[in-house]
């Protein structure tokens, strides 16, 4: 009895709560606190109604129960803006195999015993607001494997540009091929010996062709191949794509790109090493977690008056939850250390003086412009790799979208969760948006 | 929780630098449809409305700004133009720049992430000003070197638009940027065998098509987005190395 609401008192969170943190914010609605492991996230009915919360059997945090129940409320930061409320998702035609929105969430083991598991994963790739109002597909796309021996996990994530009519196809042919040839061989050759100009000039070369030259000879494909046609008077009409020069190419399907190798051990205990490498404005960023002492206990620090464990009767279970539901509201701001995220690499339109929206692509790449960087994971944070998407929102991390998504991916959510957390709600944000979340599985709890 | 800077909104701001010397009387009537054509189309477009900021300014021997940028569906009344005077480019370039420098420095104090502005410029004569001030104006408005940060960062993309009395060369000389071709702007002229009124019209149509393609281009590669030839348009598109024999 005790414990069942006792439990409850420190983390239930109800809708009253959510109502009651963004009390006189016109048309906005709160979000639900991430640090409270979603087993518990139990609506209660309504806003005046905070005293009947359902729980269900106590399960240990990140146990396979528990991220099976996902409360999915949608995420706004800040002004959701009008789109959010009045678009109108739409199919696109001419593509009807590409998914609005994919999500995964695996765990990962070092070897093939599976004793231990090191990291978790989550990935999404939810198809923009302004791509789903206009009836046209995603055009992000993510991969993910693992070494044959289980040595790393490679993970791609890639934007399609958008002026480029297949460029979906682009970023989804470049993350599927970087990831099968790299988990192919990377445990025989070194992440380091890997030369990452000739990796993505292979991957277009290898990888685009055969579905470029399959779309151009659907029906589908016809507009394609009239504007192929159109740039390049000297193209036979029957023309092969491999005729097709890097620009030519590129004005029908070009994509960003960043690939990140990771070792699935911390053999020296230093953090797992990360290789990354970009072209282009898809970036990698370290996000530095909540403490873990802190975590889950937001409210014990500052409550007035922690109820004592044996009062067990109805009344103080529910004046429990209320004085807990006050404690969050007032602890919220809560201190928030500076420099959660940290930028792998330059952040876009940073000290620009107007915003630009253009970037380095594939197939036309200077090689100056692939970016490598060589980084420690270690178990206080975790690697994110996201399309602008959730970049351009994010900026330098320190805002209020930083400091939101750092709560909610703090600890690895549920898979399901993480893709509604990357189909947040933000005025003028409405790309396409792709998220990685690796992090280090701390403790021997797992 | 503050907004930061980090927290920054994309804005694309649209201006239309109106012309309304007297020789713009009979057709300022379908000007004034313009606005109100484009809060329609912001209406049925929810994902470019959230996106852009419109404002105009009007000029003859002056330049008056008649509606500050502002999002179009929160006005309650929408400004109409109405004559007055002489055709003073000069003074139109000099304002536009003024007010471009100020909005812009507040949107991003505000902590708006902002494009470059697009600004659509109708006329239908030629400047009454000297050429040496209206041309040391344009440069004015439009030169910016990156490297030494020289001259005005803010520059816009300038589209003119000509009807029926223009001189198309003057203005053929006033798109910008001219490249890097990806990026070059262009002009629109009033169509034969069309009247003043119909022209504006077709100008108001693209100008607000522009509008809505290069707001939904910001999630993108984005840039303004203009008509191409061969468009199923009523209406002379002009490149800026077209030679012209008009």
């Amino acid at each position: 009895m005790t414990s069942t609401w006792s439990s409850l008192s420190p983390t239930t969170i109800s809708t009253s709560e959510t109502m009651a943190r963004t009390n006189g914010k016109k048309g906005k609605k709160g979000f639900l606190n991430p640090k409270l492991p979603s087993s518990r996230l139990q609506v209660a009915g309504e806003p005046s109604d905070s005293t009947v919360a359902v729980t269900l059997p106590s399960e240990s945090p990140g146990s396979s129960l528990e991220q099976l129940v996902v409360p999915i409320e949608p995420v706004e930061i800040g002004d959701p803006g009008r789109a959010a409320r009045l678009h109108v998702p739409k199919f696109d035609t001419r593509f009807p195999g590409v998914h609005d929105t994919v999500f995964d969430g695996y765990r990962i083991y070092p070897d093939h015993e599976r004793n231990s598991p090191t990291l978790d994963v989550r990935a999404a790739s939810v198809r923009g607001i302004s791509h789903r109002h206009e009836g046209v597909v995603r055009q992000d796309s993510y991969c993910m494997g693992q070494s044959s021996q289980g040595r790393y996990l490679v993970v791609a994530v890639a934007d399609g540009v958008s002026n480029a009519s297949l460029s979906h196809l682009a970023a989804e042919q470049t993350v599927c091929s970087i990831v099968a040839g790299l988990a192919e061989r990377i445990d025989a050759e070194h992440p380091d010996q890997i030369d990452w100009c000739a990796e993505f000039r292979t991957v277009v070369t290898q990888s685009w062709l055969g579905p470029l030259r399959d779309h151009l000879t659907s029906v589908v494909g016809d507009p394609t191949r009239r504007l192929l046609l159109e740039r390049n008077p000297e193209l036979p009409e029957d023309f092969d794509v491999v005729q097709l020069s890097d620009s030519e190419l590129g004005a029908v399907m070009a994509t960003t790109v960043i690939v990140a190798i990771i070792e699935t051990a911390d053999e020296d205990g230093a953090g797992h090493r990360v290789w990354l490498a970009r072209v282009g404005d898809t970036s990698g960023w370290l996000l530095r977690r909540f403490d873990a002492s802190a975590t889950g206990q937001v409210a014990e620090g500052s409550a007035p008056e922690p109820e004592p464990a044996e009062k067990d009767d109805e009344v103080a279970a529910v004046m429990s939850i209320e004085s807990s539901i006050e404690t969050v509201i007032e602890t919220e701001p809560e201190p928030v250390p500076q420099g959660r995220w940290s930028s792998l690499g330059s952040v876009k339109n940073d000290g620009e003086q107007i915003a630009e929206s253009g970037t380095a692509a594939l197939p036309s790449f200077h090689d100056r412009s692939v970016f490598t960087d060589l980084v420690r994971l270690d178990s206080g944070h975790a690697l994110v790799l996201m399309t602008d998407g959730i970049g351009d929102p994010l900026g330098g991390g320190s805002g209020m979208v930083g400091d939101h998504i750092a709560e909610l991916w703090s600890d690895p959510p549920a898979p399901l969760a993480f893709a509604s957390h990357c189909d947040f709600a933000r005025k003028s944000f409405d790309d396409d948006r792709t998220a990685v979340a690796i992090w280090p599985i701390r403790g021997p709890r797992g | 929780m503050a907004e930061s800077l980090d927290d920054s909104q994309k804005l694309l701001p649209f201006y239309l630098l109106c012309d309304v010397s007297a020789s713009m009387f009979g057709v300022l009537d379908d000007v004034n449809q313009i606005l109100p054509a484009l809060t329609v189309a912001l209406e049925r477009d929810p994902i470019i409305c959230d996106k852009i900021r419109f404002g105009v300014i009007d000029f003859s021997d002056d330049a008056r700004l008649v509606l500050p940028l502002c999002e179009l569906l929160d006005q309650e009344t929408l400004p109409a133009l109405s004559c007055r005077g002489g055709t003073n480019y000069g003074a139109a370039f000099d304002f536009l720049r003024t007010q471009l420098e100020q909005d812009v420095n507040t949107l991003k104090a505000d902590g708006y992430l902002v494009h470059r502005p697009a600004v659509f410029f109708l006329s239908d004569g030629s400047p009454t000003d000297a050429e040496s001030s209206w041309r040391s104006a344009f440069a004015n408005l439009t030169q910016y070197d990156k490297q030494t940060d020289q001259g005005f960062a803010f520059y816009p993309n300038f589209i003119p638009f000509g009807l029926n009395g223009c001189d198309p060369r003057l203005l053929q000389q006033l798109i910008h940027p001219t490249q890097p071709k990806e990026r070059s702007m262009k002009m629109f002229l009033q169509a034969e065998n069309q009247g003043a009124a119909e022209a504006v019209t077709t100008m108001a149509k693209l100008l607000v098509n522009s509008v809505v393609k290069s707001g939904a281009g910001l999630a993108g590669a984005g840039g303004i987005v203009l008509p191409e030839k061969g468009d199923d348009l009523d209406v002379v598109i002009v490149e800026p190395d077209d030679d012209l024999y008009l």
